[in-house]
């Protein structure tokens, strides 16, 4: 196998060199961009300088407690990210959608490093870290959008969740107009991603092993295996967090509790 | 059957109700009569349970009220709200998905019954595969009350549901509750045609 093509630090020097491209057009056209992108291109270099160092490491160790401890980290860092999107209360919630994160892309990674890319250990850490890293990656903007639906439609709607319980529906049934919301809009970028593929874009992962020197029919395989395994995982994730969060968030009349999401700054110390 | 003691709400650090009593028995035609803001409409959230007393009790066939009693409560009386954005989509989806759920499955003659309710409600077939957004104060308000009907439960909870609909049409409504026999009925209203009519026990709110 020939490889990628080496980018040499001076390479990655003149690539940032573009970047006076669109500095120079927020400059001219006043756009207030300028220092967002700094802060963002600097964050990024950091940042993933930082991953490569580690994954440099952690690949070269290959040992299962330290993949297993980084997988771990990487879940918090999801579900963290998810409570602090969705505006819920960090210290009910954080817990729940950590768990829910954790068994479906646990159950996914395994299942798709034993069964699809029949690994001999399933926790290799090169394929474990890197399909975790998509399942949570995609998981994590579609439980953003998915329980942050649920929860701020059945607020936003409690007359229409009243009147269905009012009507006799059990919790359940008051609650499927919602779920059924939340995973629409979750799972919404994923369908119309899934259905322009290939035609519109050749997807990250695909475009890397091509440029890595794979065929491009192995990429192709590669890459519906890994779509398929990230709609399932955003499929159970949204599921799982909705389900494992109704208990903290409804009394037992079946009514919204008003302490679910974190109170804003501004509306406090009036 | 229905009894409120001494029920106190308070909301943001208001009180809502205070001292409230009122007992309502099978059978029993009760206007909650009062401007708007008095905290009628809470008297009837109370028995659905989506409003708590903050002292007192409410008793429901001589038990209190509890987050176990209040399911039951909910499959017994048929609330028509005074909020109507009470669901979305068309219509017949609407009320499709009300009498799908497992405690109104049991229900019959659905098609001739709803033809009878939408008929005495002056609603026209037509109005079925509209959206529910796309409908007038009035017309939502009176599918709410084809669906109270059709649920044919034996408590109709009534949050001024003459609000919208015209003078005509109100005094259809106040006569079709009146003339129910062996329902209990608990109507909230600000309207006077439920005071003018007959055969209510009316408790009025916000005054003295």
């Amino acid at each position: 196998m020939m490889g990628a093509q080496d980018i040499s630090w001076p390479a990655l020097g003149f690539c940032m060199a573009m970047l006076t491209v669109p500095l120079a057009i927020f400059v001219l056209l006043k756009v207030k961009l300028i220092k967002v992108t700094a802060w963002s291109a600097l964050r990024m270099c950091v940042q993933l300088l930082l991953v490569g160092l580690f994954l440099k490491y952690i690949f070269e160790w290959n040992s299962n407690p330290i993949t297993l401890a980084w997988l771990l980290l990487m879940i918090i860092f999801a579900a963290l990210s998810v409570t602090g999107s969705t505006g819920l209360n960090y210290r009910r919630y954080a817990p729940l959608v950590f768990t829910s994160f954790l068994v479906s892309a646990f159950l996914v990674l395994l299942y798709f490093n034993g069964m699809v890319i029949r690994l001999d250990n399933l926790l290799e850490a090169r394929y474990a870290i890197a399909i975790a890293g998509m399942l949570l990656g995609n998981s994590l903007r579609g439980a953003i959008i998915g329980i942050g639906d649920f929860y701020k439609s059945i607020k936003r709607d409690e007359n229409r969740y009243q009147f269905a319980l009012a009507s006799g529906a059990t919790r359940y049934e008051a609650l499927a107009p919602y779920l059924g919301g939340g995973m629409t809009m979750a799972l919404k970028p994923a369908l119309a991603n899934m259905a322009a593929m290939g035609l519109v874009f050749l997807p990250g992962m695909m475009t890397g092993q091509i440029l890595s020197g794979e065929s491009p029919l192995l990429a192709v395989r590669y890459q519906i295996a890994i779509v398929v395994a990230i709609f399932v995982c955003v499929t159970m994730t949204v599921t799982l967090a909705v389900i494992l969060t109704l208990v903290m968030s409804f009394d037992g009349f079946g009514v919204l509790r008003k302490d679910i999401f974190r109170k804003k700054r501004s509306t406090s110390g009036a | 059957m229905i009894h409120y003691e001494k029920v106190r709400v308070t909301f943001d650090g208001v009180d809502v109700l205070r001292d409230f009593d009122l007992s309502v028995d099978a059978g029993d035609k009760v206007l909650i009569y009062g401007k708007s803001g008095v905290g009628k409409s809470t008297i009837l959230k109370l028995l659905l349970g989506f409003a708590r007393p903050d002292a007192g009790a409410v008793y429901f066939e001589g038990r209190v009220l509890d987050k176990g009693l209040v399911w039951e409560v909910r499959k017994r009386v048929a609330y028509v709200s005074q909020d109507m954005d009470i669901g979305e989509g068309k219509v017949a989806g609407f009320i499709e998905d009300i009498m799908s759920y497992k405690a109104n499955q049991d229900l019959n003659d659905l098609d001739s019954r709803m033809r009878r309710a939408m008929d005495l409600f002056e609603l026209n077939r037509s109005i079925l595969e509209k959206d529910m957004g796309d409908l007038s104060g009035g017309e939502k308000q009176r599918v709410g009350l084809t669906v109270a009907v059709l649920l044919g439960r034996g408590i109709y909870l009534l949050d001024e549901v003459t609000s919208a609909v015209d003078q005509e049409m109100k005094k259809k409504i106040v006569d079709y509750f009146a003339g129910l026999e062996g329902k209990t009925v608990l109507s909230v209203s600000h309207d006077v045609n439920w005071l003018e009519k007959d055969g209510f026990k009316v408790v009025r709110m916000g005054v003295g």
